[in-house]
């Protein structure tokens, strides 16, 4: 218009009818109008004004999808609800997401609804930078995060509101908010009936006064929150508007109106979080407010040093670059897995570097969701791992890492009881000289290490260590995926693996695995409702390549029932769940073989047994059976009036007859107490020890041979009480030096049972020397035993060391007189009352 | 001795009754208040108004001054109080704070603020038949000074309109003229609070704002 105005004027001059007074009258206003142009533009004042720190963009998580608690347009589950009940119950499910689907998941929505002021209000209050961590291994990206914030700034009982119906409250709150306090504060920027807040944070004013009047024009700077949930950073976005203030003679703002297009398009309603708090009664905000503060991971070192990595599974952010230190003994193998998850749009540079700086290995993952896979035989140690990528803060990676171990020596603890029941570990160097680095790794049902729970730590020669599971810190989400442990060490350690209810019988893993590529599982039960025998177990192949395997199921009287061929993984895990997978008929007390295709690869499996009915209330545990050829052996054989039963297993793995001599060490050549068992082609027979050896066993060892390999263990039975399991021992078994590595006592809550045998044709002394709680020896409480060949000696500890009892941490047995011979032990745990060994409700033990 | 006790209560109670101290005074209420408010700003799109509850609890005496206290029923948990102080002032001392607090001796408003502590000249406007009065109040900022200039008055409103209105939520005989004390801006004439009261009594029925409606339920 102003611009128009000389051509007007032009127009005007050029008629001929024009009066020179007019034609003075129109140059009069004409230089007036331009005055007043230049006098405008002289008196314009100009202010701005900006939030420190200014809010970020976000999403508005709309009703009609519910992303917070479906993932519907978002990363689907877990949603960042889920993620948060993960975090805090272990479980993607729970009241925080129930509430949030009640209130705000409604398909039918119409589209504009959503939590646009709830996150206009946690991007003002929650204004510092949000980046994507890893929190007990759980990844809250950047939309997880922001999603969260706006549930927690969803209660408006303390928002300050104002009306934007006059420009009034809006011109003020513009200066006393973002100009003088430097705070954002919210607002629903336009008219119509769709609601839209954001977070208003900046302004550039310019102000006109004229008499009682002041012109405003003003661009408003505000976060976008058209962006992607995960966005990092703020999208700007502006906005002009135009109002008129009315001043009083002081110069005071006492009132004013919209202008322009403002009159109809200006914000509704302003507000201000003076208080925030979640709707959400199931959410905490302080635990959420820790989660959006969070960066990075838990491997992340102060000044980016690098970090030991323990065998485990690692969900991890790339910040910047992450170094890793792979310690390890030569001949042992770490592989390493990783895998880029979506999100990124940077590729991941992956280096693997020796100790003399050679690189052995690099990889590029250029595409999200590829992954990587080396299997690393240490040779010169320690290596390090970088993984790198460009543009870190901008655009950073979500990486999952995988570490498995294969150290020297591995002792398993194959089933982890939940539900109430306790597990504890002893853990002992029993060596004199040497330390032992080891760690405790969890691992999921299909074989693949969770976490390192327990260590690294150094046991010194003689230490103990007792690690109840229950004080491990094991990761809420994954608790229930915790399916077995692994002890990992770079030097022999013995591992005693006990769990039992209150009151319940007890069982546990002791002594090492048997592992071979034919093994067999001794009872199979097929757990039917009502059937007080119940039985599952595994079958794990340990190698770094797949295992073909086939399993046969028999009978007990040696029937094939079910056969088949199944590959194990790569350190993988086969589940044997009667009746439900892999074989569903099942004979009753019947067995199965395993046999691997490659004789090469080492397998190992185990078994769980409960049997609840009239006569016991037991509770088992036991590794696969090795089949054996050669004579194996059974310690010690309980008299048939006692409370106990010794009942050997015998199973024939052969498709011909096998006859098995059992014969009472003790006796030499003479063969005349001998008793032979006919076993039919793949039989299994349970013999009752006690009452069928009852004289020719005392004292002596049996002897147990067949004309084709076997298979046997033997289980001593309280009557109305528990069982406890014991492998047959074999040639392999006996050594010079046995270790018992756990006595345990506890003011006469327990007792520990030990037999010592001599299997050779000689006799032999042995020293038992107890070892106090500091790996100490307790030389003058040492005692000697005498073991004719083929004879057993049994005893307590408290009994044998008297007085000593509550000081002895475990025991030592070696052959002293002669030195070569090589002996035989177990040890068994059981529950007393006081020096009263009746209870026999919690017995379980392990071969030495 | 019987006689003289009885005697003595009973000019006790009379003493009590007529005391100025405990006449009924608006917004000192002498046993707890429930009230009940929705933030009606056009905020959560979409999704049902949240109701909170509060409970004002009664009138307490320290020194000179009353303290009426706000805590939530669920939890009793403090959100803040009123003081009415010696010298007229009456000030809130709790969660919440805004610049367009307008202040006078018989009036407390705190623009924007969700929980209803608004405290308007009831007593001189419906007990003593008051005219409507402007207020005026000076808000700074910078170099800015904001001046609002408040009209306050009060009308008459029937149980009728009251119930038409959906105002009433208290489940009690409530007297068939009812007072509605309404604060304006004096310039747009935009509702800044107003108030339904029967007279005589000590708080509200039903108060409305911009931004919140609030009743009292029990």
């Amino acid at each position: 218009m102003k611009f128009l105005l000389p051509i007007f004027c032009r127009q005007l001059m050029n008629q001929e009818a024009f009066t020179v007074t007019r034609r003075f009258f129109v140059i009069v206003v004409f230089l007036l109008s331009i005055l007043s142009l230049f006098h405008t533009s002289a008196n314009a004042l100009k202010y701005s004004g900006q939030a420190a720190p200014i809010p970020w963009s976000g999403y508005w998580w709309p009703f009609e999808y519910g992303g917070l608690a479906t993932g519907i347009n978002y990363r689907g589950h877990p949603a960042p609800l889920e993620k948060y009940l993960l975090l805090t119950t272990g479980k993607i499910t729970g009241s925080a997401v129930d509430w949030y689907m009640n209130r705000y998941y409604d398909p039918d929505a119409e589209a504009w609804w959503g939590l646009c002021p709830a996150y206009a209000r946690s991007a003002v209050k929650e204004a510092y930078p949000i980046f994507p961590s890893s929190q007990d291994n759980i990844v809250f990206r950047v939309g997880d995060k922001k999603g969260l914030l706006a549930l927690c700034h969803d209660d408006q009982s303390g928002v300050i509101y104002a009306s934007g119906t006059t420009p009034v409250d809006f011109h003020f709150w513009l200066l006393d908010y973002i100009g003088a306090q430097k705070k954002a504060f919210t607002a629903d920027m336009d008219g119509g009936e769709e609601v839209w807040y954001f977070p208003v944070y900046g302004y550039e004013m310019e102000s006109t006064p004229s008499g009682l009047t002041e012109q405003i024009s003003v661009v408003v700077y505000y976060a976008s929150d058209n962006v992607p949930p995960d966005y990092v950073g703020t999208a700007v976005r502006q906005k002009v508007y135009t109002y008129e203030l009315d001043l009083d003679i002081s110069g005071n703002i006492a009132g004013g109106r919209w202008t322009g297009d403002s009159i109809f398009d200006h914000p509704q309603t302003l507000s201000f979080p003076e208080i925030n708090a979640p709707l959400n009664p199931y959410l905490d905000y302080a635990t959420i407010r820790e989660i959006a503060k969070a960066r990075d991971d838990s491997l992340e070192m102060p000044d980016n040093a690098p970090a030991r990595l323990l065998p485990g599974t690692y969900n991890l952010v790339l910040l910047n670059a992450d170094n890793y230190i792979i310690e390890g003994s030569p001949g042992e193998t770490a592989v390493l897995e990783i895998f880029r998850q979506e999100g990124s749009g940077k590729v991941i540079d992956i280096e693997l570097v020796d100790d003399a700086g050679v690189s052995v290995w690099q990889h590029r993952l250029a595409e999200f969701g590829s992954s990587v896979r080396i299997q690393l035989t240490i040779e010169n140690p320690p290596y390090t791992l970088a993984i790198t990528q460009s543009d870190y803060e901008t655009d950073p990676n979500i990486y999952s890492l995988v570490m498995d171990y294969q150290g020297l020596y591995v002792l398993h603890a194959l089933y982890i009881p939940k539900n109430g029941q306790w597990s504890g570990f002893v853990l002992i160097n029993g060596s004199d000289d040497q330390p032992a680095e080891a760690v405790l790794v969890s691992m999921d049902a299909g074989g693949q290490p969770l976490q390192t729970l327990f260590g690294p730590i150094v046991l010194e020669p003689g230490e103990k260590r007792l690690v109840q599971f229950s004080d491990l810190p094991v990761r809420l989400q994954d608790y229930v995926n915790t399916s077995f442990l692994k002890l990992i060490s770079n030097q022999p350690v013995e591992m005693v693996n006990l769990f039992a209810g209150t009151n319940g019988p007890m069982a546990g893993f002791n002594g090492g695995v048997t592992s071979g590529s034919r093994l067999i599982l001794p009872d199979l039960y097929a757990n039917e409702l009502g059937d007080p025998f119940y039985m599952n177990g595994a079958v794990m192949n340990e190698s770094f390549v797949d295992a073909g395997i086939t399993y046969s199921v028999y009978s007990k009287e040696g029937a094939l029932t079910d056969e088949a061929f199944v590959n194990i993984p790569a350190r993988g895990v086969w589940d044997i769940r009667p009746g439900i997978s892999p074989f569903y008929d099942v004979p009753h007390g019947g067995w199965v073989e395993i046999v691997g295709d490659d004789p090469e690869i080492e397998l190992i499996g185990y078994q769980y047994l409960k049997n609840k009915d009239s006569r016991t209330n037991s509770l088992e545990t036991s590794f696969a059976l090795q089949v054996v050829s050669g004579v194996q052996h059974v310690q010690h054989v309980t008299p048939p009036a006692g409370p106990w039963r010794t009942l050997l297993t015998l199973i024939n793995p052969n498709a011909d007859e096998n006859p098995v001599r059992i014969h009472p060490a003790l006796n030499g050549r003479d063969t005349s107490a001998d008793s032979i068992i006919e076993l039919e082609p793949f039989e299994k027979q349970v013999i009752d020890i006690s009452a069928d050896f009852a004289e020719s066993a005392q004292k002596s060892i049996l002897e147990i041979s067949g004309r084709y390999p076997l298979s046997g263990y033997v289980a001593y039975a309280a009557e109305n009480g528990d069982t406890a399991f014991y492998p047959l021992l074999c040639d392999d078994s006996f050594k010079t030096d046995l270790i018992m590595p756990h006595a345990a006592y506890n003011k006469g809550r327990w007792y520990t049972g030990v037999g010592v045998c001599n299997p050779s044709v000689y006799s032999v002394t042995v020293l038992v020397l107890p070892y106090d709680k500091n790996g100490q020896p307790m030389d003058s409480a040492g005692e000697y035993l005498t073991l004719d060949p083929g004879a057993y000696k049994i005893f307590t500890v408290h009994k044998l060391f008297s007085g000593f009892a509550a000081d002895i941490a475990f025991l030592k047995i070696r052959s002293v007189d002669p030195v070569t011979v090589k002996i035989g032990g177990f040890y068994l745990y059981g529950n007393s009352d006081g020096q009263n060994l009746k209870p026999r409700e919690q017995v379980a033990g392990g071969n030495m | 001795m019987k006689k003289s006790m009885i005697h003595a209560n009973v000019l006790a109670a009379i003493f009590l009754l007529t005391s100025p101290a405990w006449a009924v005074i608006p917004y000192q209420p002498v046993a707890p208040v429930e009230i009940m408010t929705a933030v009606t700003a056009e905020d959560a799109s979409g999704t049902q108004p949240v109701f909170s509850r509060f409970i004002v609890g009664p009138a307490q005496k320290i020194a000179e001054a009353f303290k009426v206290g706000f805590f939530t029923p669920e939890t009793g948990n403090p959100i803040g109080s009123l003081h009415f102080l010696p010298s007229g002032v009456i000030t809130w001392d709790g969660k919440g704070t805004t610049s367009k607090r307008f202040q006078a001796d018989d009036l407390l408003i705190l623009s924007g603020l969700s929980v209803p502590i608004d405290v308007l000249p009831v007593n001189r406007l419906i007990s003593n038949k008051g005219e409507p009065a402007v207020y005026e109040f000076h808000r700074v900022t910078g170099d800015r000074t904001f001046v609002d200039r408040i009209q306050i008055s009060v009308y008459s409103v029937t149980i009728d309109q009251a119930r038409q209105s959906q105002w009433l939520r208290l489940e009690k005989d409530i007297p068939v003229d009812l007072k509605m004390v309404e604060a304006v801006e004096q310039q747009t004439g935009l509702i800044v609070v107003k108030q339904l009261w029967v007279p005589g009594s000590d708080w509200w029925l039903y108060e409305e704002t911009p931004f919140r409606n609030s009743w009292r339920i029990k």
